[in-house]
């Protein structure tokens, strides 16, 4: 079975029949998503923004990672369960489509940094928690870290605009209808 | 407003805007997004503050300094980007288009609604604040641990909640209307 059959699959299940026939259940996954997307982006660039020292090191970076995370990672989870039922609704189309490939690759690079801070980076925090500048590794993974989910923000509103063929020059209600 | 819309529709600016339609709407709506994201979170990290659940360290005065002027900054790009998105498509975000005709408009309910309640947000947002600033003391000490002031802290992050929604909703207008999709 290759890859397209599997997604052909996927899109015949009852949960992708389902959202992508009823009226009201896509709309509301989307409106979930973007609720999600914007407690995971927002509470990782609190983080981020600190590791680089805005607006000061003064206040304990272990505590502001223990208060946020756990929402990130809360909210990450409705943003999987949101995308996957997007995905199964659609299955052939996004599985062609370039910028969710794109979208799927950033997401590993941040789940990478993000390990890789976790498992390295982190474990000399003691030495700056608060009071002093994060050292450089830890300064460059809060940088890589805001640029990567602005680009997924980016590609993920863009796959929108791919799903579908060009926009046609005509009346904008009925050409809207096809993107969305 | 189906007047007010074609006029818009008639000017230069949303001209130059629908000409370049695929480039400019997706980059606008992404930095739209990332500032709900900014909103969205320096909201929620001040109720979070509010229920106890996080900000220990922090006065609820602090946490408010902190992160208010995020949702203001967030709010102005907010308006900007939201501005850039009526003024390509205007009879789309106040209109149900796929409704209304020569004699018969339809408004498209989700705008309004969001719009109703943004001015709602922003007010309560504003006397929250300005409370806060004159009565410090009583915040800490009092206000803060009542938990009617965590109910209406619920009750607002609840409808900045309900406005994203409906801003999604906005691309949807036969949610409301019952028709066809």
């Amino acid at each position: 079975m290759d890859m397209l059959e599997i997604a052909r699959t996927l899109e015949a299940t009852g949960i992708g029949t389902w959202v992508r026939e009823s009226r009201n259940v896509a709309p509301f996954v989307s409106a979930l998503h973007i609720i999600a997307i914007a407690t995971v982006f927002g509470t990782i660039i609190v983080v981020d923004l600190r590791l680089l020292g805005i607006p000061s090191n003064r206040r304990s970076f272990t505590q502001l990672a223990n208060d946020l995370l756990k929402w990130t990672w809360i909210a990450f989870a409705f943003a999987v369960i949101s995308g996957v039922l997007m995905f199964l609704a659609n299955a052939t189309v996004f599985y062609s489509n370039t910028l969710f490939q794109v979208k799927m690759v950033l997401l590993l690079f941040a789940g990478v940094n993000m390990y890789l801070f976790e498992r390295f980076t982190i474990r000399g925090v003691g030495a700056w928690d608060s009071g002093v500048p994060a050292p450089r590794f830890a300064k460059a993974a809060g940088a890589l870290s805001i640029l990567l989910w602005i680009s997924i923000v980016f590609v993920g509103r863009w796959i929108g605009y791919t799903k579908s063929a060009p926009m046609p020059d005509i009346d904008l209600g009925d050409a809207l209808g096809g993107f969305l | 407003m189906t007047g007010f819309a074609n006029w818009l529709e008639s000017t230069g600016i949303h001209l130059f805007f629908y000409d370049n339609y695929a480039t400019i709407l997706p980059a606008v709506q992404s930095i739209h997004i990332i500032a709900v994201a900014i909103v969205f979170t320096s909201i929620f990290l001040i109720d979070l503050k509010i229920f106890g659940w996080a900000g220990r360290n922090m006065s609820l005065i602090q946490t408010v300094r902190r992160y208010g002027p995020w949702v203001w900054g967030g709010l102005i790009l907010l308006v900007i980007t939201g501005i850039m998105m009526i003024l390509t498509e205007p009879t789309r975000e106040f209109l149900d288009p796929g409704r209304s005709s020569a004699d018969n408009e339809y408004w498209n309910l989700a705008f309004w609604i969001k719009m109703g309640l943004i001015a709602v947000g922003v007010l309560v947002a504003v006397a929250f604040q300005r409370h806060l600033r004159r009565n410090q003391e009583h915040w800490e000490q009092s206000i803060l641990t009542k938990s009617r002031t965590k109910m209406l802290a619920g009750l607002t992050l609840l409808g900045w909640i309900v406005i994203i929604v409906m801003g999604r909703m906005i691309a949807f207008p036969a949610v409301f209307s019952g028709g066809g999709a």
